[in-house]
């Protein structure tokens, strides 16, 4: 057979057309692109993405586990046209996200299951976004290097501890709870923070750049305890490692999550259909179930056992939770970021 | 005129054959990163740039920040470290590269090259591992040798830094030397031999003079990824471990005072040009009196 100029230009065409053909019909679908967590705290996400890909014929639910900092940035640098539809935000960059513009007010109207959200939830949310679940900060500890494990939040200063703790940089919202807290306890509060440095500078600390960083860091046995979240803790314990978690004396610190749809996405109603499936009974059960053992925002939901070393289980400990009052540190952020250079810079 | 335009344009004599690049760079670098860097002259609120026009404040700011001149200076530290060790390490190996035969060659070539077959991020994560806690490598190794009762803190330090960027850039030294050592003249050496100098002589007074372009080129490249590095401070240094690139990016990404962040970027790409400048102002002077002494 020859090959002529015709029939190679008709061939290279139809191989052209065979190879773009899947972006070609992938471009008419529809996409909901979600912001997610990293790791195993990724898949009650993903369950649910799953959950509607199988209910609406042509859906993609695409999510992209990142530090939500990071597509801070990318959302505001793409000036209204973000390319991400939802994401969580912990308490501090959500009230940045709604200071900023780059969330949307949410129509609760809209929503099936709104009213199996506990009501006081909804206040924090301030009208943006639905409670998604809820996390603590508290003690973790590695139990190889810690013969006395810590009951309050004190106890990060017990001399059995020196030069074995580890703080999370203030860049991250675990950081911020963690300055907050150390404020409370000695004296201090949201608006006298100083109380707190001089505290946390007395441990002489590592320091991680992230959560996740910090956790690795007790994994390897760098740091023994450190202030850290529930569900980073409940993972690497999942995973066999050495890990355990308190929830110190006078009570953990609570942070909530909400669920919000970012400016500009581009199809409402699929973000709508996400964030009802957030605050399901399923997803919020899969949530409070090992090894993420998220807090549940809906009424009706049972803490299951093996959870209850990691999420208030009683209404004592409940009642115990420490609040924080993030508007007024929100405030003063990039100060918080820069002082922890200045304080702790090695 | 005209005509002799349009020969040497069809012909891609003179720069026509640099224009495509020169375009793609212009387009994809030059201009956003003029955008980027013009960010450090303006306010920008909530991701826009406001009408309050052209401002010096945070060039005053940040050269007034005592933080500023400390991580300054702990970036300069590290860059300089780094690409000194990177020069002591790569320099023999090169010299061995251009006195062996074909077999040693290919064998080093190999090593130099296959790492870099990997990513960065990714060799850096190894050092986490060999480096980090009781569960590293060298830690559990050197307990089990009984050489030290309780681990060393390795990771999230400096050492574990600049050991970090050493092992990740050295590839980036050893290539110009290799280069400029393998073609080098022998004839001088063989004449230097031959009219009595040592070999240790010898080598001083003609081998090395005769890789400065290589040195030069090693010590350009090296710096400047070391000194502008993000990655590796960012995972061997800890949270308490800043550079400028870290601060850049923590202005930008983390802190969203991109004014601020485009400062230090500027501050972090100027100086940058002017220690590679100088480095190949002192290249130049030591060629030009390597040669004057050997006239």
């Amino acid at each position: 057979m020859s090959i002529t100029r015709r029939s190679f230009t008709k061939t290279a065409l139809a191989a052209g057309a065979v190879l773009a053909a899947p972006s070609i019909v992938r471009a008419s679908d529809r996409e909901l692109v979600i912001i997610s967590y990293g790791g195993a705290l990724q898949e009650p996400h993903r369950w649910l993405g799953d959950k509607l890909q199988n209910e609406i014929s042509g859906l993609t639910v695409r999510l992209v586990p990142s530090e939500s900092q990071d597509i801070v940035a990318q959302i505001k640098a793409a000036q209204g046209f973000s390319p991400y539809d939802a994401m969580p935000n912990g308490e501090p960059p959500h009230l940045i996200a709604i200071r900023d513009g780059y969330i949307q007010e949410l129509d609760r109207s809209r929503l099936e299951n709104a009213g199996n959200v506990v009501p006081e939830f909804w206040d924090k949310t301030q009208g943006y976004g639905v409670p998604a679940t809820f996390s603590l900060i508290g003690l973790a500890y590695n139990e190889e290097m810690v013969e006395t494990p810590p009951t309050s939040w004190a106890d990060m200063w017990n001399e059995e501890y020196a030069d074995m703790v580890g703080i999370c940089r203030t860049s991250s919202n675990l950081g911020l709870g963690t300055l907050a807290i150390t404020a409370k306890i000695f004296g201090g509060s949201e608006t006298d923070l100083e109380p707190a440095w001089q505290k946390l500078k007395e441990l002489n600390p590592l320091a991680g750049r992230s959560p996740r960083i910090l956790a690795q860091m007790m994994e390897r046995g760098e740091i023994a305890i450190a202030p850290l979240w529930n569900n980073d803790a409940a993972v690497a314990a999942e995973k066999g490692l050495p890990i355990k978690f308190v929830k110190p004396d006078p009570g953990p610190v609570a942070i909530l999550s909400v669920m919000s749809e970012i400016t500009g996405a581009r199809d409402s109603e699929l973000v709508y259909r996400w964030m009802d499936g957030i605050i399901s009974t399923e997803y919020q059960e899969l949530a409070a179930n090992a090894p993420y053992y998220f807090g549940v925002t809906v009424q009706g939901v049972d803490v299951p056992e093996a959870a209850r070393p990691y999420t208030p289980s009683t209404p004592e400990e409940v009642a115990s939770l420490q609040t924080v009052n993030w508007a007024e540190i929100v405030k003063v952020r990039p100060e918080l970021v820069d002082r922890f250079d200045r304080e702790f810079a090695t | 005129m005209a005509a002799a335009f349009w020969t040497r344009f069809r012909d891609g004599r003179g720069i026509w054959p640099a224009v495509p690049a020169f375009v793609f760079l212009t387009i994809f670098f030059i201009i956003p990163m003029a955008v980027l860097l013009s960010f450090g002259f303006t306010e920008i609120e909530r991701g826009r740039i406001q009408d309050s026009g052209f401002t010096l404040r945070y060039l005053t700011g940040t050269l007034q920040d005592d933080l500023f001149w400390w991580v300054w200076w702990k970036s300069f530290y590290i860059g300089i470290l780094s690409t000194l060790l990177c020069f002591l390490l790569a320099y023999p190996l090169a010299y061995l590269y251009s006195e062996s035969g074909r077999t040693m060659r290919l064998l080093i070539l190999v090593l130099t090259i296959s790492p870099l077959l990997t990513s960065a991020i990714v060799r850096t994560y190894a050092w986490l591992v060999l480096l980090g806690g009781r569960r590293g490598v060298v830690n559990s190794t050197l307990i089990e040798l009984g050489v030290i009762s309780r681990p060393i803190r390795m990771l999230n330090t400096d050492f574990a830094v600049i050991v970090g960027m050493t092992q990740v850039h050295l590839p980036f030294m050893v290539l110009p030397l290799i280069t400029v050592l393998a073609a080098r003249d022998r004839n001088m050496e063989a004449a230097s031999l031959g009219m009595g100098a040592s070999r240790l002589a010898t080598f001083f007074k003609i081998v090395l003079p005769l890789s400065t372009p290589g040195i030069v080129a090693g010590l350009t490249i090296v710096f400047a990824l070391s000194y502008t590095n993000f990655i590796i401070p960012q995972l061997l240094g800890g949270g308490g471990f800043t550079t400028l690139a870290v601060q850049v990016y923590e202005q930008i990404v983390v802190v969203l005072n991109w004014s601020k962040g485009a400062m230090l970027a500027l501050l972090l790409l100027g100086s940058c040009f002017v220690f590679i400048l100088l480095i190949g102002l002192a290249g130049n002077r030591v060629m030009r009196w390597s040669q004057k002494e050997a006239a």
